[in-house]
């Protein structure tokens, strides 16, 4: 047997030859203290490779960030399954009762304080309320002040900000 | 039936604790790569929360086999899509990209503590070109084999070697010219 290059001393090592290139490699070996040599500085920059990567420090927090991650996203999908449809329950009831526009605000505001989730959610819901508010007072001839609703719809915007800022958004 | 493959199939069902232990098992490997390819211990963290994130999103993509190398090409594809997109902003936007180099110089205190050797073998090692640190780090972190290797990167088997090959001949002269 020839004696093999850098590239095919470095399969042998990393186990990936065929087991009778193997076999036929470990024979040569025996009588190639070229090939010997080789093997053996490869191996050590392996060891040197292997030893550097496993010597990347991990963040402190990396273990509680991903688990915290994860959290958030199964919150965000109860806030879906369970926080959308009880609020459009209750957004129904308030329906009957006069004065329920803030009074919807006001429980979806909660909420938004309360989990965190998706955020282009939250911003187009924002937006929604703003327009509607905005195209009610333009409607009935009002001008846009500091109403209940208004004053609520900032709360909302006032939730939005302090979940951006405690991280409270996966995708932000 | 090993814990692991307990917790993938858990995993898959969508169990949220089963995701979690797995996430505690791997995410220093998924961190590691991710830094590697991005060169940045915020990006890197970010990403790995991406990804299994990813997976609890979709939780039937996990296999029942092979789950190190898919979940290394979840992590490889994640990265190359941020990489991607940081060309793009870095183009449009350059002054409000920050990303941090941090590992590429370490800081005093740690390299106090860390071993000299390893420290100038990381930086040698985050020089080469994305495909040969990659293979690199798949082979002598994850300790793929070659076929393992090129399901993650998406080339024939023979390709991996070379790239590792090129990859440690890249390091070699990398680091014989910093004497």
């Amino acid at each position: 047997m020839q004696c093999l290059d850098r590239q095919e001393l470095s399969a042998y090592i990393d186990g990936e030859m065929t087991k009778e290139s193997s076999r036929q490699m470990q024979s040569h070996l025996q009588q190639c203290p070229q090939c010997r040599d080789g093997v053996l500085a490869l191996k050590e920059e392996n060891r040197m490779i292997r030893d550097a990567l496993q010597g990347i420090d991990l963040p402190a927090d990396l273990g509680a960030y991903v688990q915290g991650r994860l959290r958030r996203r199964e919150r965000s999908c109860w806030t879906l399954k369970v926080g959308v449809p009880a609020l459009l329950v209750i957004s129904g009831l308030l329906a009957l009762a006069d004065n329920w526009i803030p009074l919807i605000e006001w429980f979806s505001s909660v909420l938004q304080f309360m989990l965190g989730g998706n955020l282009a959610m939250h911003l187009l819901i924002f937006l929604g309320r703003f327009l509607t508010i905005a195209a009610q007072h333009v409607l009935q001839g009002e001008p846009v002040g500091m109403t209940p609703t208004f004053i609520v719809l900032l709360a909302c915007l006032a939730g939005i900000l302090v979940q951006i800022r405690k991280g409270g958004y996966d995708n932000a | 039936m090993d814990n692991e493959e307990r917790l993938i199939g858990r995993a898959r069902m969508g169990d949220g604790q089963a995701l979690s232990g797995l996430a505690e098992q791997y995410a220093p490997q998924v961190y590691r790569l991710a830094f590697c390819l991005l060169k940045s211990e915020e990006e890197a963290r970010d990403a790995a929360g991406d990804v299994f994130v990813k997976l609890y999103e979709s939780p039937e993509k996990i296999p029942v086999q092979g789950f190190k190398p898919w979940l290394m090409k979840v992590v490889y594809n994640h990265c190359l899509d941020l990489l991607r997109r940081r060309k793009t902003w870095q183009g449009l936007l350059p002054r409000l990209l920050r990303y941090s180099q941090a590992g590429l110089e370490p800081d005093p205190a740690q390299a106090a503590v860390d071993a000299e050797e390893q420290i100038i073998v990381r930086q040698a090692l985050l020089k080469l070109p994305e495909k040969e640190r990659t293979a690199l780090v798949l082979r002598y972190y994850q300790d793929l084999s070659y076929d393992e290797m090129s399901e993650v990167l998406g080339v024939a088997a023979s390709l991996v070697g070379t790239w590792l090959h090129r990859g440690k001949a890249r390091m070699k002269e990398i680091l014989e010219q910093k004497g």
